[in-house]
């Protein structure tokens, strides 16, 4: 469990009204314009019991072997459905994209190749960099929630950013089209945007 | 030209001149009833069952009768032959043995490598050969220089005569010594005058495997080869019952695809078209009945022995007691 | 299709999807690059694309389309190679059938880095394994390897 400090608590109860100031700013894509409607129709006062339940199902997705693997603790991804450390001493790297000739795309190519235990592939294929590391691995849901809302982790990518990465990024996707052999996510992708949207109109809560 | 004497029960030495000059020594094995097959065989053939080829160009190569597979023996036996040969060791070559029975074995008479036994079966063979040659060389010379044999000495690739400080290398000698008969027999140095066998030696692979050049199993290609790849069964005992290669042959390079003791084989031009073919098969997998009914009996009285046995332990029967 | 292999421009014709691997063994002749798994989890099959290192035996012969790959074979004339030298020089093979993929791999990290550590060096050649067990040998041909480039450098 990670202790808070006052200013990170401070912004956490700030969350709320920081997503429609961004929202009125931004208003792109179409989840966000959808989110944005659905924003200034809600009820004056967020459903927090809801935010904080849709959270968890978010947080089955977020820690899932297909989520988790490129968002381990550490400096080496994870692989398998029991997320153990990629074979081949695989490294972060500067750049999330490996070190000297062991880089992602050494071995991934820019699709899943056929067969069982054969490399996936997409052309993003790599980790988070260095600097914004987005550690889901060992995390616990109050931790990760949190994490999720702290734009210094998050490379300042605001809560619409993060859904948006989770709707349209053609990596997270990947998530869903894992390629033989891998287990998919607990929910399908249309159910983790839904319940992350869920998540944020009700103020983005964290549970404990 | 080439002659020939008899060295032991079942092998011949042959010297002669190699293809393109040079000295080459040679065994072979008469066949059961007296006839030689290798005698009767032509002089490429000849070649085929060289233990050391002499070039006129001072170039050594020893011929390993065993596979190279990282113990090193490549080093180790032109080690042995050079031992006696006594060759400039940086103009030592080694070249694989091709399928012949002269290769066979020493100890388990038939053409393999394995469980460390190389260097003890051939501690003998090798450096016979390479005294062998040494021999020829040198009378070669003697007869060159018109003096005794024993009165020359061999040092780094030459034979000398120290009287009259002659030189002449291997190299130079080598054709007149392939005229020669070889001897019946050659002594062998004594462990304690060894130069090289014991001393610490760089491999003479090494540059081979470290520019690509070194020649594996999977390197070697026949004009008009075929690859085949092979499913087999995903379990213990499993036989192919029935398969549709339909979709298999499609594949553009297929050949053919054939039932095999141990699966299905699809043939192909190249490896990557058989592969692609081979995951197309339709294959339905059979049960060998036999071999799961006696696992299933052998299993089942392995169980049932060793319920006995502990049945029958004092210590279990005590614990009964007790209770 | 072109690809520049070793230098040289060259056209083959076989399918876009067939492995870089068997391009360069089966159409191209150079079988210095060694088929081990088929599965990038050996690294036997490693080459450079462009500079970087790839598993040619996953990597499909489209990726390579108008670009440079180089082999074992092309890596130098006559063993000069830093590598190559420090690799005679401490006898590191034994079977030698992984030795093309270490060396490949071993070749990039140079490239990128003068003076590696073993930290290093224990990075960038987690993905070839050696049957033989040739690592504290392979290891110390990097490290002279290094030392032999930055002589060449300095003279």
């Amino acid at each position: 469990m990670t202790l808070l400090t006052a200013s990170e608590k401070h912004r956490h109860w700030k969350g709320a009204p920081a997503i429609s100031r961004a929202l009125a700013i931004l208003g792109c894509g179409v989840a966000s314009a959808l989110l944005a409607a659905s924003l200034t129709a809600r009820p004056a006062k967020p459903d927090t019991a809801a935010s904080r339940a849709a959270f968890l199902n978010v947080y089955r997705v977020l820690t899932s072997p297909r989520c988790q693997n490129c968002h381990p603790a550490g400096d080496a991804p994870l692989q398998g459905d029991d997320s153990h450390a990629h074979l081949q001493n695989v490294k972060r790297g500067k750049d999330g994209h490996g070190v000297y000739g062991m880089r992602c795309d050494t071995c991934h190519q820019t699709a899943n190749l056929p067969g069982a235990h054969m490399p996936p592939g997409n052309p993003k294929w790599a980790l988070p960099s260095p600097e914004h590391k987005m550690v889901f691995a060992g995390r616990s849901a109050g931790e990760l929630c949190r994490q999720l809302k702290d734009q210094k982790q998050t490379g300042g990518r605001s809560l619409e950013g993060l859904l948006n990465h989770i709707t349209n990024d053609d990596l997270v996707g990947w998530g869903w089209n894992p390629g033989e052999g891998r287990a998919l996510p607990p929910l399908s992708r249309s159910e983790t945007v839904a319940q992350m949207k869920i998540w944020i109109e009700g103020g983005a809560a964290c549970p404990e | 030209m080439s002659a020939s004497a008899i060295v032991g029960r079942r092998e011949f030495i042959r010297t002669g001149a190699a293809i393109g000059g040079g000295l080459l020594v040679s065994l072979y094995v008469p066949l059961p009833d007296g006839r030689s097959d290798a005698l009767a065989a032509e002089e490429k053939d000849f070649a085929l069952n060289a233990f050391v080829r002499i070039g006129t160009d001072e170039s050594v190569t020893v011929i390993s009768a065993h596979s190279e597979m990282g113990q090193g023996i490549y080093t180790s036996l032109p080690m042995l032959l050079n031992e006696e040969l006594q060759a400039d060791w940086s103009k030592v070559l080694v070249e694989a043995a091709p399928v012949d029975k002269v290769y066979n074995h020493p100890v388990f008479g038939i053409q393999m490598t394995g469980g460390s036994t190389t260097s003890p079966a051939e501690w003998e063979r090798y450096r016979r050969m390479g005294a062998l040659a040494r021999t020829m060389l040198v009378e070669a010379a003697a007869r060159q220089w018109n003096v005794e044999a024993s009165s020359c000495h061999v040092d780094n690739g030459a034979v000398i005569h120290g009287a009259t400080r002659r030189r002449a290398t291997y190299g130079s000698l080598a054709n007149a010594a392939a005229q020669l008969t070889p001897p019946a027999d050659v002594p062998l140095k004594s462990a304690k005058a060894f130069t090289l066998i014991g001393k610490p030696t760089r491999r003479l692979d090494t540059p081979s495997k470290t520019n690509g050049t070194a020649q594996f199993g999977l390197d070697v290609n026949v004009p008009g080869m075929l690859t085949a790849v092979v499913a087999r069964p995903p379990v213990f005992g499993g036989k192919v019952a029935k398969f549709d290669a339909s979709e298999t042959l499609k594949v553009p390079g297929v050949k053919a695809v054939e039932q095999v003791p141990s699966g299905v084989a699809v043939i192909a031009a190249r490896f990557w078209p058989a592969k692609i073919g081979r995951d197309k098969l339709v294959i339905s997998i059979g049960i060998w009945d036999r071999m799961r009914g006696s696992l299933r009996t052998r299993c089942c009285a392995i169980s049932q022995r060793w319920r006995n046995s502990r049945e029958r332990s004092p210590k279990r029967q005590a614990t009964r007691q007790q209770l | 299709m072109t690809i520049f292999v070793n230098g040289k421009p060259v056209q083959v014709d076989d399918d876009p999807s067939t492995p870089l691997l068997w391009v360069l063994r089966e159409s191209l002749g150079l079988t210095g690059t060694k088929f081990g798994c088929g599965m990038a989890l050996c690294g036997a099959c490693t080459v450079h694309l462009d500079g970087k290192a790839i598993r040619s035996c996953v990597a499909p012969l489209s990726r390579a389309e108008g670009k440079h790959v180089t082999t074992i074979e092309g890596l130098s004339a006559n063993l000069t190679h830093p590598l190559q030298k420090a690799w005679i020089e401490l006898d590191v093979p034994q079977c030698g059938y992984c030795q093309s993929g270490q060396i490949m791999s071993a070749a990039v990290l140079l490239a990128e880095n003068a003076k590696p550590t073993d930290k290093d060096i224990d990075e960038a050649m987690g993905g070839n394994i050696c049957r033989c067990g040739t690592y504290p040998r392979i290891r110390k041909a990097i490290h002279r390897a290094a030392e032999l480039a930055s002589e060449r450098r300095t003279r």
